[in-house]
């Protein structure tokens, strides 16, 4: 130690502001340091590398429907969220935990711009959070095949979160001084998000209440159009807001109460929480108003009329009838196409096509389930019958591999049956040498279509299976035993077996052909198991 | 000369936990220059320094401290950007460094401005020769240095009034020797209180001296006015003296005996510890000494 006592001239300068300027400037400098604390903490590094890398995995080798995957950066972001939520609580409790109480209350920077600066240290983790989903979506939106626009409301909810998380831990830090306190609530919410997210698997439009929650689970598989998702977007992120204004008020208030502030501070207080809860309070009703009719009717139009909400365009074989604004995805589906189409002989080929292929959503969970039913008991989809497929596109994954099998094999089945399904009964149920050849060229047509063949014969719900996550009427239904049998048929050399099949294309084709004798023109004994050939047999 | 001014103006303070009077009336003046603040464990000191400090009001009575009374926000706000307080135990951040500390506790003390800041930050951290180390984490560094540390902290922005609760404890000889040069300097136009066990330090350092036993004030002076205390009332013998209210055998063989001393007894000069142990009474006497 040494003995020299200099007159700093940091401290006379500090003290020539006003108390309120040097009050308001501190609370910033506080909140600065705090910042950088709260981005290093070893909760936030862990959590921003799953949110992270959980953009990345569901981003990764996708067609993105970009008005789809705001919604997917809110459940990435969730992980931030939670950092945030613990985070801030122990940085709040870090003055009791290392019993530097009496020293920080011996400062002059009050208990409530402690409070202040701690609940402005989230920020900047609201803007890395921000940053996270711009640069997801601008990521997505370079991908060959994106579609759509990105909502707001939505891409600014996963940020949202975060500061909402981030006044959750502060107020929690204000109300009790327990570290063990904000894990436990994190864990409660964390189960309470899980619970209504199950709850909106039946259809979140019949349970508007689950609107209440914070995170929300997106809607089916196969995006629909924007409009047609009725998403109350921005009224959610207001009422989330809402509740992050209120909880921030609250531990504001709370610390005012405890340094026995002046009591125009706590009616100020009182004030910002009064509006905080009125908005909260109307966004929560706005928001869970049930759906309008007109969108109703929209939604109900696309399953029992698709035909005139789609635009189309003749690509080679094909006719593409899509949703307006969907049309980059042709351009993805035109290798399998092309590829099924190869795989018939010229001659047949020519008879069948052009082979409409069109965009088929099912909107099940968003119709009401009344309606529904009435169209289930009707004559289907108007319009001519169509090779389905679905708006979700990708090379890897499961779901993406079902999608790439339902195009391939439905384009397969208008070659090889063009005439099935113009009947009556809206869905074909192909079957016999028919449902083989058709699996069979479905599956040559791309690793992913045979995957995804794979995938729904080997682990079928019942003996007939469809490709569709969210399958519409239209949707054929397949056998199971044939598509095992074109399943052994996919691990013959390709050559051989085309050759095969074009030597006896009309015997093989023809509807009353039996499994049994195509495996006699193929010299391969298909399965002993005929007990249910299937509906459409 | 007119004696100096008072700088904390303390009228019948009194503070209550449960059944536990821990103030009781305490009324007091400080003036600039160092004041100790002598009493055994329990006695109320850390209380009183914590109402000094603006952290807990007491039940009763009131202080002006530099002209600003805490019971006002404003005021209170003020003052405790005039102060400096170095608590017992402080509360380390141990994941913090000691320059991480120090900056986070300046900001509290509403130093904003950055660079000015960090400057101040490094003078106090070299003025409690911690310059060195000030990048370590505080987890590392050894309890006399986390004194130095929390020192450090209480002298940010210069403060008129400097509170200290026991910062010599854990410091070794040398560094006791030079906190007492270090204190000894800032005395010099500010008021510094310092709570203590230490009679030497009080003697060393301070030009005032109170003592608090049982939340009452018993004794408020000059050092030699405490040691003039127990003038006539220390003697020393071959044996402990049994009428003595308390005795110790010293490094010569001869026992120290404080209290009120035989006829023809073997007066000694006392000391300032004489006079603490014998206001104490002799009960504190056999445990101070022991």
């Amino acid at each position: 130690m040494t003995t020299t006592v200099d007159r700093p001239p940091a401290a006379g300068a500090s003290r020539t502001l006003p108390a309120g300027a040097r009050s308001r400037r501190s609370t910033l400098a506080l909140t600065a340091v705090e910042s950088g604390r709260l981005l290093r903490h070893p909760a936030v590094l862990a959590a921003t590398a799953v949110s992270v890398w959980l953009l990345w995995r569901w981003g990764k080798g996708t067609a993105p429907v970009l008005h789809y995957a705001d919604i997917a950066t809110q459940f990435a972001l969730a992980a931030l969220a939670g950092a945030a939520l613990l985070a801030t609580n122990l940085a709040v409790l870090r003055s009791h935990r290392d019993g530097a109480v009496d020293l920080y209350g011996a400062t002059p920077l009050s208990l409530a711009r402690r409070t202040l600066s701690h609940l402005l240290s989230v920020l900047p983790l609201v803007a890395l959070g921000g940053i996270l989903v711009v640069a997801d979506l601008a990521w997505l939106a370079g991908m060959p095949g994106s579609v759509g626009t990105p909502h707001l409301a939505e891409a600014a909810t996963g940020p949202a979160l975060i500061a909402l998380g981030g006044c959750v831990g502060v107020l929690l830090g204000r109300l009790a001084r327990s570290v063990a306190l904000a894990p436990l609530v994190l864990v409660a919410l964390v189960l309470g998000s899980l619970t209504v997210a199950e709850l909106q698997a039946a259809g979140h439009d019949q349970r508007p209440w689950t609107w209440l929650g914070t995170l929300l689970r997106a809607p089916p598989f196969d995006p629909p159009p924007a409009a047609l998702l009725g998403r109350p977007a921005t009224w959610h992120l207001v009422y989330l807001l809402g509740i992050g204004v209120a909880l921030a008020t609250l531990a504001l208030w709370r610390s005012l109460a405890q340094e026995r502030a002046r009591r125009r501070a706590q009616v100020a207080a009182a004030i910002v929480l009064v509006a905080a809860l009125a908005a909260t309070a109307a966004a929560a009703v706005v928001q869970t108003r049930p759906t309008s009719s007109t969108l109703a009717d929209r939604r109900l139009a696309v399953v029992t009329n698709p035909a005139a909400e789609l635009v189309c365009q003749r690509r080679g074989p094909a006719n593409y009838c899509v949703f307006a604004g969907f049309e980059p995805q042709i351009d993805l589906w035109e290798p399998t196409v092309r590829a099924v189409v190869a795989a018939v002989p010229p001659a047949a080929a020519a008879r069948a096509l052009p082979v409409t292929v069109a965009h088929r959503v099912g909107l099940h969970r968003l119709i009401d389930e009344e309606v529904n039913l009435g169209v289930q008991e009707g004559q289907g989809p108007s319009g001519p019958i169509v090779a389905p497929v679905g708006t979700a596109w990708g090379r890897d994954g499961p779901l993406f591999e079902l999608a790439h099998a339902r195009l391939a094999a439905s384009v397969a089945a208008r070659l090889v049956a063009p005439t099935r399904g113009d009947g009556e009964e809206p869905r074909w149920f192909p079957c016999n040498a028919q449902a083989v050849v058709a699996l069979w060229l479905g599956g040559q047509a791309s690793p992913q279509a045979a995957e995804g063949i794979s995938q729904a014969v080997t682990d079928p719900y019942s003996e007939l299976f469809v490709f569709s996550h969210d399958p519409v009427l239209d949707d054929p239904e397949w056998d199971v035993r044939a598509g095992r049998f074109a399943l052994a048929l996919l691990d013959r050399p390709r050559d051989q077996v085309t050759q095969t099949l074009w030597r006896n294309w009309d015997l093989v084709t023809a509807p009353e052909t039996t499994i049994e004798r195509l495996g006699e023109v193929l010299g391969i004994q298909p399965s002993s198991d005929t007990s249910n050939l299937g509906p459409g047999c | 000369m007119t004696a100096p001014a008072p700088t904390v103006l303390a009228r019948n303070l009194t503070m209550t936990f449960g059944r536990t009077r821990a103030l009781d009336d305490v009324s007091f003046e400080l003036v600039p220059g160092v004041t100790g603040l002598l009493g055994p464990n329990g006695a109320g000191k850390t209380t009183l320094l914590r109402v000094l400090a603006t952290v807990s009001a007491p039940d009763t009575g009131s202080v002006v401290s530099l002209g600003l009374d805490p019971r006002r926000t404003d005021m209170r706000l003020d003052l405790r950007g005039r102060l400096g307080y170095m608590p017992q135990e402080p509360g380390f951040h141990a994941r913090f460094t000691a320059f991480e500390f120090v900056d986070y506790v300046a900001i509290l003390k509403e130093l904003h401005q950055r660079r000015a800041r960090h400057e101040e930050v490094r003078r106090v951290l070299d003025l409690v020769g911690l310059g060195a180390v000030r990048r370590k984490k505080i987890k590392t560094l050894s309890g006399g240095m986390r004194r130095r540390v929390a020192l450090a902290q209480a002298l940010l922005g210069d403060p008129d009034l400097l509170i200290l609760d026991e910062p010599t404890a854990g410091l070794d000889p040398e560094q006791r020797l030079r906190f007492r040069e270090l204190v000894g300097r800032l005395g010099e136009g500010r008021t510094v209180l310092l709570s203590t066990h230490q009679t030497e330090d009080v003697f060393a350092l301070c030009q005032q001296v109170m003592v608090l036993h049982l939340g009452k004030l018993r004794f408020a002076g000059t050092p030699l006015e405490l040691a003039g205390l127990a003038q006539g009332h220390v003697w020393h013998s071959h044996e402990r003296d049994p009428g003595a209210l308390g005795a110790w055998r010293t490094g010569t063989g001869q026992h120290r005996n404080i209290g009120n001393p035989p006829a023809g007894a073997d007066l000694l000069e006392p000391t300032l510890e004489d006079g603490y142990l014998l206001l104490l009474g002799g009960d504190r006497v056999e445990e101070v000494s022991a």
